[in-house]
């Protein structure tokens, strides 16, 4: 009886090992060696070749040698190759693309056996340079000369010179054609181009600088969603006065780093702190 | 992935030569053998088409001036057609049955003879109904003359292969037609695109899907269809390695001639060695022009040149579909396989937000003055990650000023920004300024409802339009707005249009163009034919549910090929007319429960009944026979007939909510009534009874509580009431429960078809 029950113990032990070791109905067995270097990589290497029921990899990191098994009736060890390589491990049938490499963390960087040759990076790039100077100014830069005018004209808390500023940023805001923007600027200025519009008109409507600083809130919350698609020529600040508006403070965009602050002008002209850099 | 050559042995290809020598002009003759076959891409043995024993149908070769003889032998037990996409020819040559030519018939043979007298990369498909989704596709091309003063240097002369994309699903296609007809959401469940309330709430977008089904839209995809193998040459995986023995090398140049075989699949092409050129679209040459991807929608054709740019790899051309959920390969050149990154899946949200910013309460869309045309703005791209990622832009924020992009994502990697194709940056190699005549415009306003996938222009699917008619020697230019929701590939038959693209008399000539939702296109073409030519929304299933117009050249010349045009139209519309069948029933602990229907455009006739298992509980049955109004369908007036019979116990009496009673056991009615689709897609249903009691009822099924389990719930004023839950298991099963007035709780199984 005891014997018996030791027999069962011992299929029952033995049943799951056995199972493990012929998973698949059409098994197959190849084994690859797999560029990599870590304990990291051996795991991102066989998270990325297991698959239940389909195919098990194991990768040995002195080695580095993948035994990968398989389910030959529904896939192939390429498939599995391929997957592998597509996070981010070479192996002799693929080459994993360039930004999933470059992803890797820095432990992982292994050497790669193929290099990309400078000399087909360096065509490219030459290529492209001309294209990338005539990006370089962006198509709303005049938007943005004309948002710094307003500003300026509001820490000289200048209502009439407001005016003609927002006046003109109007203007530069309705020139603007959508179609010839870059796909980023694009959705950004979809988002925002009707306030600012808005906004800018009833800026120009008065000389009160009391009611012109209360739009330029929003208009300053518009204008940094579009700044930050934009190709910069130089850094911007994004700066915040945690006074105004009765202490729920409020932000504007300024070329100098230095606090010039538009919502007091000479009342407070220091008042305030860089939020963030605009690059 | 294995290659699968389930064509067996024999592939025998019948191409015969026969020049005419006595004459320039050559006469070139093919034989196309049309039969049922079966496939295996799966693992599953389905039904498909194949020609001269494979899919998809040989590529057909000639030279601008040959003459193409091509004898189609129909072996199907079904009638079959085949259009030749994008060519200049004889109206009776143009492949469309009932419109152009009778059917060819089964076991007959048909010959198509035309003059070529343009070049280019085309292809050619049946027209007959959804056979070009099981095989019927394949490229036509048709090479320049020697010494044509057009071909280009380092273009013309390049290593060369056709490739034709193409989907492939399991599913019978009849079965798609009939599933998207009925709104099931089968495929966006194998897509995980359901966008329930649960993955809703997850995302943090409640909020943004309460608003959408306030505004009467069910979640949506960039495509409908879900497939379980996308193809290249009917294959999951190419190689283009060597050309004339030749094997490909580092610095060579190749021409890839891709047509877009489709049914209902846009692509995404992206390559892995560097930037695609684009050389020529629709079998017309452009400038060339550098892109780091392009998107080809259904039945467009583009020629590209990709460079190998290293020895001892071979470089992937990626094809992705636009929903991202299937891909296949093509590695150009010799070595190791240089992979590029899989699109990223998308996110549904916030293509879900933008749809609500765009649709106004009444279903109409609207483009906040963006005047958006010729692709130029994807507004999906709110739902490309890797467009956030890219533009290269550090911005250094401090933590005070935290958006929502930067939690828990990657660190942004610096790329440059990603070029995509759109039509604005074509740019025809010679002026294509149309010959002078009488200029005349029409408009066409894109319009659908995806709720019940009904697809038209104006409002008016085929068969309930008459004929455009045309001129010769007219101008006509189309302005055409898209107001639906998905994008439409609009293809003109026997004409190319110049595509109005700020390009002046440069304009690039098309015969497919894709519109975008709210955007605006204007194309003009000569009309320098003669016939009936269809204009039609390439996407398979929704030309077939009447997404088109017959242009007309009046005076009519008679068609040999049709002896009886007005009967042979009214064929034709039955395309668009064919009522889409569907019924449910839950067998349930407590009863069966269940439905079915029969709609098309504009009716719909369906019965929903109740069987208790004792008379206590009752029999229920209703029947509905009404006409959707409007371009949104909400309103729907109906008549309907009610039989009930429940045997209630001494003096029992039934009083509604009016204080109407109703007192008998067996009870059959006739009514009036009218129903009407609310926000939240609630349908609240008046309807009154021959004997003058009213009942109002308020219901909805199929709210997406989770991806698979869906809510339903009913109440109305005769005091009855129900709410379930059901658990989808399968494409036509689910497991069920619910609690019912009459009949009390119940569990089960529901099986729907
Ligand atoms: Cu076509
Ligand atoms: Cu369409």
């Amino acid at each position: 009886m005891k014997s018996i029950i030791k027999i069962a113990a011992l299929i029952l032990f033995l049943l799951p090992v056995s199972a493990s070791a012929q998973q698949f109905k059409h098994s197959k067995q190849v084994t690859v060696p797999v560029s990599g270097n870590c304990d990291m990589c051996a795991a991102t290497i066989q998270k990325a070749g297991n698959a239940k029921q389909l195919s098990s990899v194991s990768w040995n990191k002195d080695t580095k040698i993948a035994t990968i098994t398989f389910d030959s009736s529904r896939t192939s060890a390429d498939a599995v190759l391929k997957k592998i390589a597509l996070a981010g491990y070479d192996n002799p049938s693929f080459r994993a693309p360039e930004d999933v490499y470059a992803a890797l963390p820095g432990c992982c960087k292994y050497e790669r056996a193929v290099a990309v040759q400078p000399a087909a990076q360096h065509h490219q790039m030459q290529d492209h340079k001309p294209h990338e100077q005539i990006q370089n100014q962006s198509l709303l830069q005049p938007v943005l000369n004309n948002y710094l005018a307003v500003k300026d004209a509001l820490v000289q808390s200048d209502g009439a010179a407001v005016q003609q500023q927002a006046t003109a940023l109007q203007k530069t805001l309705e020139g603007i054609s959508m179609s010839s923007l870059g796909e980023k600027e694009h959705m950004a200025w979809m988002k925002v181009y009707e306030q600012l519009i808005a906004e800018s008109k009833v800026m120009a409507a008065g000389k009160d600088v009391a009611k012109q600083r209360r739009v330029f809130i929003e208009l300053s919350q518009h204008m940094y969603t579009l700044v930050q698609t934009m190709e910069l020529t130089e850094p911007l600040y994004w700066q915040f006065c945690p006074m105004y508006n009765n202490g729920k403070g409020a932000n504007w965009i300024s070329k100098e780093k230095e606090i010039q602050n538009p919502y007091y002008g000479s009342q407070m002209l220091t008042c305030g702190r860089v939020a963030a850099t605009i690059e | 992935m294995q290659k699968r050559h389930f064509w067996s042995g024999c592939l025998f290809v019948i191409i015969l030569w026969s020049a005419c020598s006595t004459w320039a002009q050559k006469v070139v003759r093919y034989d196309l053998y049309i039969q049922d076959t079966t496939v295996n891409f799966t693992g599953k043995t389905k039904r498909a088409i194949a020609v001269n024993g494979q899919i998809p149908m040989p590529d057909l070769h000639f030279t601008e001036g040959d003459t193409a003889e091509i004898w189609v032998h129909n072996q199907l037990e079904e009638s079959t057609s085949l259009h030749w996409h994008g060519l200049f020819l004889p109206n009776k040559e143009d492949g469309v049955p009932y419109l152009t030519q009778m059917p060819i018939a089964p076991g007959a043979t048909h010959v198509y003879r035309f003059p070529l007298i343009q070049n280019g990369t085309h292809w050619y498909h049946s027209h007959s109904g959804l056979q070009e989704q099981i095989g019927m596709y394949g490229s036509f091309i048709i090479h320049k003359r020697e010494g044509d003063k057009t071909v280009r240097k380092g273009i013309d002369d390049l290593p060369v292969m056709p490739v034709i994309l193409s989907e492939w699903t399991d599913m019978k296609p009849e079965n798609v037609h009939r599933m998207l007809h009925n709104a099931n959401d089968w495929f966006a469940l194998r897509k995980n695109a359901v966008q329930s309330y649960t993955e809703a709430a997850q995302a943090g977008k409640l909020g943004v899907k309460f608003s959408n089904e306030w505004k009467r839209m069910l979640a949506m995809d960039v495509s409908d269809v879900y497939y379980d193998k996308v193809l290249l040459n009917g294959q999951t995986e190419l190689q283009f390695d060597q050309y004339n023995q030749q094997p490909l090398k580092a610095g060579d140049k190749v021409r890839l001639r891709i047509s877009n075989g489709g049914a209902s699949s846009y692509f995404w092409l992206r390559y892995a060695g560097g930037k695609i050129t684009v050389v020529a679209t629709d079998g017309n040459d452009v400038e060339p022009v550098d892109v780091d991807r392009l998107i080809i929608a259904v039945s467009e054709t583009y020629d590209i040149v990709l460079t190998i740019p290293q020895e001892g790899l071979s470089y992937e051309l990626l094809a992705t579909t636009e929903d991202r959920t299937q891909s296949a390969s093509m590695y150009i050149g010799n070595g190791i396989r240089q992979l590029i990154s899989p699109l990223p899946r998308l996110r549904y949200f916030e293509g879900m937000k933008m749809m609500n910013d765009m649709m106004k309460m009444n279903g109409d869309m609207k483009d906040m003055g963006m005047n958006m045309s010729l692709n130029q703005m994807d507004m999906n791209m709110v739902m490309y990650p890797e467009a956030m990622n890219a533009g290269g832009k550090g911005q250094q924020m401090d933590h005070s000023a935290h958006d929502g992009h930067s939690n828990g994502m990657q660190p942004m990697v610096k790329k440059p920004g990603i070029v995509t194709l759109n039509y604005a940056m074509m740019k025809a190699t010679a002026p294509t300024t149309l010959p002078d005549g009488p200029v005349r415009t029409l408009t066409f306003e894109l319009t659908g409802n995806m709720n019940r996938y009904v697809w038209s222009l104006d409002n008016k699917v085929v068969s309930e339009t008459d004929k455009i008619l045309i001129r010769k020697g007219e101008n006509l230019r189309l302005v055409i707005y898209n107001n639906s929701m998905m994008r439409h590939p609009m293809h003109l038959h026997g004409h190319d249009f110049r595509v109005l693209n700020g390009q002046g008399a440069y304009a690039p000539l098309k015969n497919v163009i894709d519109i975008m939702p709210m955007e605006t296109d204007t194309l003009e073409f000569h009309a320098n034919a003669e016939g009936d030519w269809f204009f039609h929304c390439h996407i398979l299933y929704h030309m077939m549910s009447g997404m088109g117009r017959i242009f007309s050249y009046t005076p009519a010349t008679p068609n040999p090929l049709l002896p009886e045009p007005k009967k042979a139209l009214r064929m034709l519309y039955m395309d668009d007319r064919m009522p889409h069948f569907m019924a449910e029933n839950d067998f349930a602990s407590n009863g069966n429960d269940g439905m079915f229907m029969l709609q098309n455009t504009r009716w719909s006739l369906g019965t929903e009944w109740r069987l208790g298992y004792n008379s206590m509980h009752g029999f229920e049955t209703e029947t509905h026979l009404g006409r959707y109004i409007g371009r949104m369908q909400w309103l729907m007036p109906f008549v309907g007939f009610d039989w009930r019979y429940r045997k209630m116990g001494h003096h029992e009496v039934e009083r509604n909510l009016f204080g109407q009673t109703n007192t008998k056991d067996n009870r059959a009615m006739l009514s009036l009534g009218v129903q009407y689709t609310l926000p939240m897609l609630v349908q609240f249903q008046a309807e009154v009874y021959q004997d003058g009691n009213l009942r109002l009822q308020l219901m909805r099924e199929d709210i997406p509580l989770a991806k698979r389990l869906r809510m339903s719930f009913m109440v109305n004023t005769d005091k009855e009431y129900m709410a379930g839950l059901r658990y989808i298991i399968h494409r036509n099963f689910a497991l069920s429960a619910h609690y019912d007035s009459d009949m009390g709780f119940g569990a089960g199984l529901t099986v729907s078809y």
